[in-house]
């Protein structure tokens, strides 16, 4: 399941895009200050916190997060046993929990379950911050910003395009699967089956994608796409005051920070 | 934009008598698109004045789409190709103009809304055309706002596009357009995808934006009633040639040559025509409108006709001892989402029976069709096929004994050959290959279409491109077999043609189960209908009852056949079909 925007009166709904996206860097920036996973686990469930209160279902942020799992999981171990307890200066680090392999082979330190820790909740939370972006921002927001950085007309056009075709592709897409399983395709059958499915799906949903994309661009030469080269904006974003408070929050957190790791907080 | 390839028959002005008044203007017109073989449309000339309501008819493949795209330039600039002769638009000649300057005169709205709405919000999607033609802010909205008004969404301005209904998307893709200001509103087939409810909304539109004589409107529509009513002149278009131009009375008068181009009549001149071929009507009168038909049927409607009120009990069409296929019991159906779909419904179909699945669009009448393959499984109470709850069983298996066709095959057809889209089903049900090949014969002998088992899909016309997706549903043998919107996108014969396979599959034994907004349909072909409103089965009962019902058609949204509003005029029996019309006035 994509995710959709979702109308709403939350305070990240109220804030302008370019806020939201400051505070999105910087976030992401954040995660990447500390070696110690605590710091990390914060910002990753008050990441994970940001979805339901936007309004997410809690099954939609399973769905979301359900195929991640795999992937953190392998992240995690191979970062974890990549480092060995050489690899680290401080003797806390270095302390080896277990040897994952007879004798010394494979040793799993406290430093490389730190890292391997870390990636998987930066992972975490950069999903989640995300989301919460989108969820929050209507696309008329990110062309308007989009505009604003003077990027030309089509290729804003083309991103618009490309956003507001993803829930029709996805309803045309079920569609099809509904047609085929039908027809007797067992579509959730195995990896062979999976494979043989996939044809059965992508060539109906490229024929329609296909047509209708050929239906889109008529339809946008009807309505004079070309007359102008910059089209009227529709959109004009209104900071209120709640903009620049935040900010200025957001650059206390930064100072804060920085000053954490001077005086050497938040490392092994 | 491209204008690559772009030829027009050198020599030649302009031919015609030249009518200041004219808007539209076309002399000896021919196309063919560049990838193709045949023209398209060949040697079309006519003069369409302001204010003009104009209706194009023909077949599918006849032309009316190209010449439609003609009027603002598509065709020859967006879709190239070889054009010979003129057409301009308020003077403008279309080939030496682009697309970007004939859009500002001519808007033309597609016939899939779907596709041609690009905003996330009502409002914005209105204010693409004259954001496009680079207005100041506040004069785009100000047009977005009353181009919304005009089409009566003025109250649903920030609505998520995405949520809105057929037919409220397509009243705004007119926005769109009505937006940049057109002196000619041309639309391809406005109503071939809505309810009845979402066609009587947008004709609502249409009339309205058609008042006002300064705008010509030229419309692509299949209905013959609806162009009957509102048109002052009928263009009809056979194999890309113009064959009528003209009022719609003169053209439907004669019966025999609107068949001849694969186009139905409306139901009160076939009425007509039938009395006059049974010499109960002088050869010189007929009628094209309900209300010329009963203004000229009421004088000479036989005493006797009145006071037969009772029409003869239809027979059932199944004996009542006939096996229960299909049994629901309290079903109901809560999607993910929260939005209750279906409640409480209990119904049983016997085995040969025809049922029509009818109610507005969201009435629950798909969702109710799709627990029977398993596609959606109840959440409240059970579904029994066959006497097994279909619960326990995968959609795979319950794919042998109910088949889903399902409303377009495009979303189906994968396979490079015929026989091979046939064979998809009997594969994944593990057939072996000889008894497969013998098996795909033989569906593609009951479709009509043994000719074409090595063609390859896409090669094949929307028609038989569908008669292909019913006979790969069929080649699993299924005994019931639900049929979702058969005759969407296909033109009268084709309709009758797919309805017609449908009815012989029926008499062969299968249960059907049909989903449809096509009204005629129903009178013709089924016995039994189930309506479905907000969720619910609101009436279950034969189909001749179910168009006696005036109250429940009002209050389902439904629109009974027009010979059926012409009987009920009359103060006779409400007949259903034009069969049973002519043979009340017979026995009269």
């Amino acid at each position: 399941m994509f995710l959709e925007y979702r109308p709403g009166t939350s305070l990240l709904h109220r804030m302008d895009v370019r806020t939201k996206l400051l505070v999105f860097v910087v976030a992401v920036v954040l995660t990447f200050q500390f070696a110690h996973p605590l710091p990390n686990a914060l910002l990753a469930v008050g990441s994970l916190l940001l979805l339901p209160a936007l309004g997410v279902p809690r099954r939609q942020v399973g769905k979301l997060l359900a195929p991640l799992t795999p992937v953190v999981v392998l992240i995690l171990v191979f970062a974890a046993l990549s480092r060995g307890p050489g690899d680290f200066g401080s003797s806390s680090s270095a302390r080896v929990l277990v040897h994952l392999w007879f004798g010394d082979g494979l040793p799993l330190t406290v430093g490389g379950l730190a890292h391997g820790t870390n990636l998987g909740l930066r992972i975490l939370t950069m999903v989640c911050l995300t989301a919460a972006l989108i969820v929050s921002t209507p696309v008329e927001h990110f062309v308007a910003l989009m505009r604003m950085a003077r990027l030309p007309f089509p290729v804003v056009f083309i991103v618009m395009t490309a956003l507001r075709f993803v829930p029709t592709m996805q309803h045309r897409a079920n569609q099809v699967l509904d047609a085929q399983r039908a027809r007797g395709a067992k579509i959730d059958g195995g990896m062979i089956g999976a494979i043989r499915a996939y044809t059965t799906i992508m060539v109906p949903l490229f024929s329609t994608g296909i047509r209708m994309s050929e239906e889109l661009a008529a339809a946008m030469l009807n309505r004079g796409y070309g007359i102008t080269r910059q089209p009227t904006a529709l959109t004009i974003l209104r900071p209120t005051w709640r903009d620049p408070a935040i900010a200025v929050v957001t650059a206390v957190v930064v100072g804060v920070v920085v000053w954490a790791r001077l005086t050497g907080w938040g490392s092994l | 934009m491209t204008t690559r390839g772009l030829t027009r028959a050198a020599g030649g002005e302009p031919r015609g008598t030249d009518d200041k008044d004219a808007v539209l203007r076309a002399d000896g017109v021919s196309f063919r698109y560049r990838s193709a073989t045949e023209r398209q449309l060949t040697d079309i000339s006519f003069q369409i004045r302001r204010g003009e309501r104009v209706a194009v008819m023909g077949a599918t493949g006849a032309g009316k789409t190209t010449l439609l795209m003609m009027f603002n330039g598509l065709v020859p600039h967006h879709h190239d190709g070889e054009m010979h002769g003129y057409l301009t638009a308020v003077g403008l000649d279309t080939v030496e103009h682009d697309v970007v300057d004939l859009v500002r005169h001519v808007g033309l709205v597609m016939q899939d809304p779907e596709s041609q709405i690009t905003g996330r919000i009502a409002l914005d999607d209105a204010a693409v055309g004259p954001a496009n033609l680079g207005l100041p802010r506040a004069e785009v909205l100000d047009r977005a706002r009353r181009a919304l008004d005009a089409v009566g969404l003025g109250e649903l301005a920030d609505r998520d596009t995405g949520q809105m209904s057929g037919g409220q998307q397509q009243r705004l893709a007119i926005a769109g357009i009505l937006a940049m200001a057109p002196e000619i509103l041309v639309l391809d087939e406005p109503t071939s995808e809505l309810d009845p409810a979402g066609t009587a909304q947008v004709f609502a539109v249409v009339e309205q934006v058609a008042a006002d004589r300064d705008r010509t409107v030229v419309l692509v529509e299949h209905e013959p009633e609806l162009v009957a009513q509102w048109a002052d002149r009928l263009i009809v278009l056979h194999d890309g040639a113009l064959v009528h131009d003209g009022p719609p009375a003169e053209f439907f008068a004669a019966a025999k040559r609107a068949e001849a181009v694969g186009l139905r009549p409306p139901h009160v001149t076939t009425v007509c025509h039938a009395l006059q071929q049974a010499g109960r009507l002088p050869a010189d009168r007929t009628a094209v409108t309900l209300d010329e038909a009963v203004a000229m049927l009421q004088d000479r409607l036989p005493v006797t006709a009145r006071v037969r009120a009772s029409a003869r009990a239809p027979q059932p069409a199944v004996p009542a001892d006939a096996a229960v296929v299909i049994e629901a019991t309290g079903l109901g159906h809560r999607y993910p989402s929260g939005v209750q779909a279906l409640s409480d419904v209990d119904v049983r179909v016997r085995e040969g029976e025809f049922v029509a699945l009818l109610g507005r669009n969201g009435a629950g009448k798909t969702t109710f069709a799709r627990h029977l393959n398993g596609l959606l499984r109840p959440t409240a109470g059970q579904l029994r096929v066959y006497g097994n709850p279909t619960g326990d069983r995968s959609v795979s298996d319950l794919s042998t004994d109910v088949g889903y066709v399902f409303q377009n095959p495009d979303h189906q057809i994968f396979a490079p050959t015929v026989r091979d889209e046939v064979a998809f089903g009997l594969r994944n049900a593990g057939w072996a290959d000889d008894r497969i090949e013998e098996k795909v014969r033989e569906v593609l002998d009951l479709v009509g279409m043994h000719a074409h088992l090595d063609h390859h899909p896409f090669r094949l016309g929307k028609g038989q491109r569908q008669r292909l997706a019913v006979a790969s549903v069929l080649a699993l043998e299924p005994r019931i077999l639900i049929v979702d919107e058969p005759t969407t996108g296909q033109d009268w014969r084709g309709a009758r043609a797919i309805m017609d396979l449908v009815r012989e599959l029926n008499r062969a034994g299968r249960t059907i189960l049909m989903v449809t907004h096509d009204m005629p349909l129903v009178a013709e072909y089924a016995h039994r209908a189930l309506v479905f409103d907000a969720g619910r089965l609101r009436a279950d009962l034969p189909v001749a009852d179910l168009f006696a019902d005036e109250d429940l058609l009002a209050g389902t949204q439904l629109v009974a056949p027009q010979v059926t509003r012409l009987a009920r005029r009359l103060g006779l029996p409400p007949v259903t079909t034009v069969e049973a019309f002519v043979e009340l006035w017979e026995e009269a």
